[in-house]
């Protein structure tokens, strides 16, 4: 059984990696205006990411006999000037989500939910990736600066991801 | 800096993005209280139907990147939750189809208007889309009408639904 602050607190998560998903898809939309057609597809990929840790915790709900209730979802923002800015917003809005993970680790702790606590060490770990993941790339960018091949070549890469 | 300007056309366009979004949206919340109720199969169905409507945002989503316009993501709207009974789900996806081909139909419309003859092509496919969405939704109605309250009929049917694979 699963308590009701624990389903809240799962429910409330879905809402914030559906969110995710949807900011985004959003920078993509943003990159394939701006002609970064790479930086877009590393955004679609991380998109669809971001849909199956909802998917995950959705599915722990089902597990465990309790209810999944779905939320709206709050239009993105839809520019970004430069392509570091966009990922510097992205690495803030993984340790946002990072923040939002380590709540409910306690929580967990503290219901003694042993079965959620293994999920959310999974997304602990996740959450590491993550970071790290935006983080290498905004140095990256911050580092090309205004060069048009470090940008050109950083584009290319990005556009491998798979 | 966008390459083309968005006409009426592209920019219903763009919301449509939103209805096959909502559409999905809405799928996994009604697949959801199938879990909630115990129809396994039903909510497999419903999950894969949900997922199929994010193709077709997307198909949206890729016709305007190739016609070089700015995709404008909107805002969805919080899915209802909660339904009496199997049957109510499908009647209401049912609607909701009909609702999402009457979309499609006003976007062809326009299309046809501006002579916009990618959009005209690309339209068709959904054309011919919405009449198996319709007919999928319909047939599920029509079987658990028939069907009524019989829980021996409805967990096969629910058997039948889970088979649905992406």
């Amino acid at each position: 059984m699963i308590t009701k602050k624990m389903q809240d607190a799962i429910n409330e998560q879905v809402k914030h990696e559906i969110d995710s998903a949807y900011i985004y898809l959003s920078m993509a939309a943003n990159f394939h205006d701006q002609g970064w057609e790479g930086m877009a597809h590393w955004m679609r990929k991380q998109s669809h990411e971001e849909r199956t840790h909802a998917e995950k915790f959705f599915k722990h709900l089902v597990e465990r006999e309790s209810r999944v209730e779905l939320k709206a979802v709050a239009q993105p923002k839809n520019g970004w000037a430069t392509p570091l800015e966009a990922f510097k917003e992205a690495y803030k809005h993984e340790k946002f989500i990072t923040g939002k993970i380590n709540q409910m680790v306690k929580l967990a702790e503290e219901e003694k939910d042993y079965a959620a606590s293994v999920l959310l060490n999974w997304f602990v770990d996740e959450q590491v990736e993550e970071e790290n993941n935006a983080a290498l790339i905004v140095q990256q960018l911050e580092r090309v600066g205004d060069s048009a091949v470090g940008l050109y070549v950083l584009d290319a890469e990005l556009g491998k991801r798979e | 800096m966008a390459v083309a300007t968005k006409s009426k056309l592209l920019k219903l366009m763009n919301e449509q993005i939103k209805f096959e979004l909502d559409s999905e949206h809405l799928y996994r919340s009604m697949a959801a209280w199938a879990h909630s109720q115990g129809w396994h199969g039903m909510a497999q169905w419903l999950h894969v139907q949900a997922n199929e409507e994010k193709g077709h945002a997307m198909r949206f989503f890729d016709h305007l990147v190739d016609r070089g316009v700015k995709v404008e993501l909107l805002a969805l709207d919080e899915p209802k939750r909660d339904w009496a009974s199997p049957l109510e789900v499908y009647r209401e996806a049912y609607e909701h189809e009909k609702f999402i081909t009457g979309k499609i139909n006003d976007l062809t419309a326009l299309a046809k208007q501006e002579n916009d003859y990618p959009a005209i092509v690309m339209l068709q496919w959904f054309n011919e889309e919405q009449v198996e969405e319709e007919y999928s939704t319909y047939r599920v109605a029509r079987m658990l009408e028939r069907i009524k309250d019989d829980i021996g009929a409805l967990i096969v049917v629910d058997k039948q639904l889970g088979a649905r694979k992406d």
